[in-house]
C-alpha cells in the first residue's frame, strides 16, 4: 500500500504542487490588502463602494451566502465568509475530483490504470489508498493555502489580523466540506469507472448544496437540505464558534457513506478499460 | 502453468468470449491468434481479473486468479495490448516504482533497458511508440514472473528489438515460465511459439502444436500465412 501511495503522489506531483502553491500565492492578496492604509483604501474601500449596490440585491447576497455586507470587507469576513465558506470549498472539491479522476476513473478510461491493476494488490487496497489520498490531499491543500496566507498576518503589521487557532478550525471545516464533494465524485467514478460520473455527481451535489445554502431562507426544501445534509450548511462559523461535534460528524459521515458506495461498486465490477 | 477453463465473458453488447479452454505448460510459449475483436484481450484481461467473467476457472500455477489476485499477480507478468504509462515519469523512476511495488530491485529492469537500448532517463512522453513499448515490456517482466501474459508484445518494436524481445522470451521459457502471447500475425508466432490457439468471434477454433499447423500447410503446398487465412475463413466459430 505504501508503494502505491508513493505512486499516487509521484505520478501527479506537478498537479499537486500547482494546486498547493498557485492558489496559496493568489490568496495571500487577502491579508496583503490590509498591509497599509493606502492599499486598504485602494483595494478594500474602493471595492466596497463600487459594489455597494450589490448589498441591496437580496438574490446576489443570498447566492454568495453573505448576511452582513460590511463584514465582508474585514479581513476576518473575507477569509472566513468569502474564502473558507465558499470559494475555498469549491476549489478543494474541484481539485480533489480532478486528482482522483486522474488516478481512478479517468486512468481506467485512458488505460494508465491497467498497469496498476496488474500489480499484486487487491482492489480494496487500491481503493483504500485512493481514498486516503483523496481525504489527505483535500485537507492538505486547504491547510497549505491558509498557512501561506497566514505568513503576512504573522510577520507584517497589518491593519487587521486573525487568530491562528480559530483560523485553523475554519480551515479544517472548509477542507472537510470540499473533501465531501470531492470524495463523492471519486466514489461515483470508482463505482462506475466513468470520469463523467465523478464530475456529474461530485460537482452536482456541491452545486445543489451551495444553492440550498444560499436560498435556505426562501424555500423549505432548501432549508431542510441546508440544515440536515449540506456540507456548506454544516460549516457554520467555526472562527467564532469553534468546532461543533455535530457539524463535524455530519461531514465525516457523508464522506464515509460516499466512500462505502464507491468501494462496493469498485470491488464488484469489470474495469472500464479502453 | 496457465489454465483457462470454460471462460465465458460477455460485454453489454453481447460480444466477448464464450467457453474458452486453454492451457499453457511451464516452459511452453503459446501464441493466441486472431483478428481485432476476436477476444484475445478479453481472454487475457479476464485471466488477470480485470473483467468479471460470468463463468470459468482461471488459474496460474494452480492459483485461482480471481479468488487470490494478489498471490497470482505476484507471479504473473502482464503486458496490456495498448500500454499507457504515466507520461511525466522517466522510465527509470517508473521501473523503480514498479520494482518497489513488487518488493524487487531495479537491477534486472536496468539490464533489460540496456539490452533494448532504452534511454531510461527520458520521460515516457519523450519516448517514441517503440521505446514506450520497450518500457512497458520491461515493467511487465522486471519481477521475473513464472507466467507471462503478453498482449501483442511486439507492437511498435523494430525488427532489431523484436529479436531482443524474442531472446528475453526464450530466456523465460528456458527458466520454466508459462507464456501466453497474442498476435495478429502467424509469422510472429512462428518465431517463438510452441503451440498456438486461434480465436474467432469470441470462440476458440484451433488449439494445437505449431508444428501440426506447419505440417498441414506443407502437405497442402501453401505458404503458412495463406494456409492460416484459408483455415480462418473456412472455420465457423
Amino acid at each position: 500500500m505504501l508503494s502505491y501511495l508513493k505512486y499516487m503522489v509521484s505520478v501527479p506531483r506537478k498537479f499537486i504542487l500547482n494546486w498547493t502553491i498557485a492558489p496559496a500565492l493568489y490568496f495571500t492578496i487577502l491579508p496583503l490588502s490590509f498591509a497599509n492604509q493606502s492599499v486598504q483604501d485602494l483595494v478594500i474601500d474602493t471595492q466596497r463602494e463600487a459594489f455597494r449596490g450589490m448589498s441591496e440585491n437580496d438574490t446576489m447576497m443570498n447566492l454568495l451566502g453573505i448576511s452582513d455586507w460590511d463584514n465582508v470587507f474585514t479581513l476576518e469576513g473575507m477569509v472566513t465568509t468569502y474564502f473558507l465558506n465558499l470559494f475555498g470549498v469549491i476549489m478543494v472539491a474541484l481539485a480533489t475530483i480532478v486528482l482522483l479522476n486522474k488516478m481512478g476513473a479517468k486512468a481506467e478510461e485512458d488505460g494508465t490504470f491497467e498497469f496498476v491493476a496488474s500489480l499484486p494488490m487487491t482492489r480494496g487496497t487500491v481503493y483504500l489508498t485512493q481514498s486516503v489520498v483523496a481525504i489527505f490531499f483535500g485537507l492538505f491543500i486547504t491547510f497549505a493555502w491558509t498557512n501561506v496566507m497566514y505568513i503576512p498576518i504573522a510577520t507584517m503589521e497589518l491593519s487587521q489580523t486573525l487568530d491562528y487557532t480559530p483560523l485553523m478550525k475554519s480551515t479544517l471545516m472548509a477542507g472537510l466540506a470540499g473533501v465531501s464533494y470531492g470524495v463523492l465524485g471519486f466514489a461515483l467514478g470508482a463505482y462506475t469507472g466513468k470520469s463523467s460520473y465523478a464530475w456529474g455527481f461530485g460537482a452536482g451535489l456541491m452545486a445543489i448544496e451551495w444553492i440550498s445554502n444560499s436560498l435556505s431562507g426562501t424555500n423549505d426544501l432548501f432549508l431542510w437540505i441546508d440544515d440536515n445534509i449540506s456540507s456548506f450548511g454544516a460549516y457554520g462559523n467555526p472562527y467564532q464558534d469553534g468546532l461543533i461535534g455535530a457539524d463535524l460528524m455530519l461531514v465525516i459521515i457523508k464522506i464515509a457513506i460516499f466512500l462505502a458506495i464507491g468501494f462496493i461498486g469498485f470491488r464488484n465490477r469489470s474495469l472500464n478499460l479502453r | 502453468m496457465i489454465e483457462i477453463s470454460n471462460l465465458t465473458m460477455r460485454y453489454k453488447n453481447g460480444k466477448g468470449v464464450g467457453d474458452i479452454n486453454l492451457a499453457v505448460d511451464n516452459g511452453e510459449v503459446k501464441g493466441l491468434l486472431g483478428p481485432n475483436g476476436a477476444g484475445k484481450s478479453t481472454t487475457m484481461r479476464s485471466l488477470m481479473g480485470f473483467l468479471k467473467s460470468s463463468e470459468g476457472h482461471l488459474s496460474v500455477e494452480g492459483i485461482n486468479t480471481l479468488e487470490n489476485p494478489v498471490e497470482a499477480k505476484t507471479i504473473i507478468g502482464y503486458l496490456p495490448g495498448d500500454p499507457q504509462l504515466p507520461q511525466n515519469l522517466t522510465s527509470k523512476s517508473l521501473f523503480k516504482l514498479g520494482a518497489d511495488m513488487r518488493g524487487m530491485s531495479i537491477d534486472y529492469a536496468m539490464d533489460l533497458a540496456e539490452k533494448f537500448d532504452l534511454d531510461v532517463n527520458s520521460t515516457i512522453k519523450e519516448l517514441s511508440k517503440g521505446n514506450r513499448q520497450k518500457a512497458a515490456i520491461i515493467l511487465s517482466v522486471l519481477h521475473k514472473p513464472k507466467a507471462l501474459i503478453l498482449d501483442e508484445p511486439t507492437s511498435g518494436l523494430d525488427p532489431f528489438h523484436q529479436r531482443t524481445f524474442f531472446e528475453i522470451i526464450d530466456e523465460f521459457k528456458n527458466n520454466g515460465a508459462a507464456i501466453l502471447l497474442s498476435s495478429h500475425i502467424i509469422s510472429e508466432i512462428e518465431k517463438i511459439s510452441d503451440s498456438m490457439a486461434v480465436l474467432k468471434d469470441g470462440e476458440k477454433i484451433y488449439d494445437e502444436s505449431y508444428e501440426t499447423f506447419v505440417k498441414k500447410a506443407k502437405e497442402d503446398g501453401v505458404e503458412l500465412e495463406d494456409a492460416f487465412f484459408a483455415f480462418y475463413d473456412r472455420s465457423s466459430s
